[in-house]
């Protein structure tokens, strides 16, 4: 079973498209899709929602980094899925 | 209202609407508050369709209005615990707070929002930018553009509203202008950590403006406080309030904020003169 989220991009009649998913590999996350926004979760990470520390989290920070997704992505323009398994 | 604790209470829309009376002047020079078209729209066109929206620890809503125009709902009752200072039940309100004191700066940055009840919850209802991308998808090149005005003017913004939540995920950009959105986090006492880079940068002369013309604009300051009241706690309303005076007196002085206020950016500055410069 492997863990993984889906971002969710919201299209101009009000659907979603899958912009991209990331998936916990070992112990570091390998996201997919959308260039840009991959580049951005690479080189920029994301917001550590659970600490005070302002140390954002990357891909490399695995199954943290997964769990702190849908905390920086809720403005419904880009919406983080809860944590999958397949 | 007084504190806000995240209550929906009897009576509460109407004292949103007294507060808000449609008379001319809005937020230029006039004595009470006009509101925008956009939130005449957003507040009065049937929904014609709605889609709640897969993700994000908040519940959201994407509604169609009938004859044109689209919003992002977000009900009280979807919001979910993401900061201890900021309580869950109240970000719809500082969704509207942060649009209104936008406004009355006249920054432009936060979409049109409003408070409405649709389909039986009540929740912040801000105008949809079609065509525009998350922060994360713009290229470095499109960021750099920007880092001279709009960042700038975001970054004053999010000081004045104490926006603990501004990263990349929460602001769009099309055709080179910035918009702020998911605005819930604000005003509260909460960890506020400024972009480091724009210490001692200097801040477009516009913003140092427009923050003198709603300074001096006394009715206006009595307008918004009114507004602001029915959304936040008295205590948030005077910090906020006194946020702007102090900012204000820094960048008149320095065209900037030195690297010193780093760490002395206050939440609720007291005593609002800032140093003057020695130049």
């Amino acid at each position: 079973m492997k863990k993984f989220v889906e971002i969710y991009q919201l299209n101009n009649d009000g659907t979603q498209s899958v912009a991209a998913v990331c998936r916990l590999e070992g112990d570091a996350v390998v996201c997919e899709g959308n260039e840009n926004l991959i580049r951005g979760l690479i080189q920029e990470g994301i917001k550590n929602y659970a600490s005070r520390e302002p140390k954002k989290l990357f891909p490399k920070d695995g199954i943290k980094f997964l769990e702190q997704l849908k905390y920086n992505f809720k403005s419904g323009y880009l919406n983080a899925s809860d944590i999958k398994e397949n | 209202m007084g504190e806000s604790k995240g209550e929906w209470r009897e009576g509460e829309e109407a004292a949103l609407e007294i507060a808000t009376p449609p008379a001319p002047g809005a937020a230029k020079k006039g004595t009470s508050y006009e509101k925008m078209p956009q939130e005449e729209i957003l507040e009065t066109r049937r929904e014609r369709k709605t889609s709640g929206l897969n993700g994000g620890i908040n519940e959201t809503e994407f509604i169609e209005l009938e004859d044109d125009g689209a919003g992002v709902f977000k009900p009280r009752e979807g919001e979910r615990v993401v900061r201890d200072e900021v309580e869950a039940g109240t970000y719809y309100k500082r969704e509207r707070a942060a649009y209104l004191m936008d406004r009355f700066l006249g920054f432009g940055m936060v979409p049109p929002t409003v408070i409405r009840q649709i389909k039986g919850k009540v929740g912040s209802f801000q105008e949809f930018i079609p065509e525009a991308l998350n922060g994360h998808m713009i290229t470095a090149l499109e960021y750099k553009k920007m880092e001279q005005t709009e960042f700038r003017r975001l970054w004053i913004l999010d000081y004045i509203l104490w926006n603990s939540d501004r990263h990349r995920g929460n602001f769009l950009y099309k055709d080179g202008k910035i918009y702020a959105i998911d605005n819930g986090l604000t005003f509260g006492n909460d960890d506020f950590i400024p972009h480091a880079s724009f210490f001692g940068a200097e801040i477009p002369n516009d913003i140092t403006e427009k923050l003198r013309l709603f300074l001096s604009w006394e009715q206006g300051k009595t307008i918004l406080r009114t507004l602001l009241s029915e959304l936040l706690s008295q205590g948030e309303v005077d910090a906020c309030l006194a946020r702007i005076e102090f900012i204000a007196g820094i960048l008149k002085n320095h065209n900037g904020v030195p690297q010193e206020y780093y760490e002395e950016l206050p939440f609720y500055p007291k005593k609002l003169a800032a140093p003057e410069t020695q130049q």
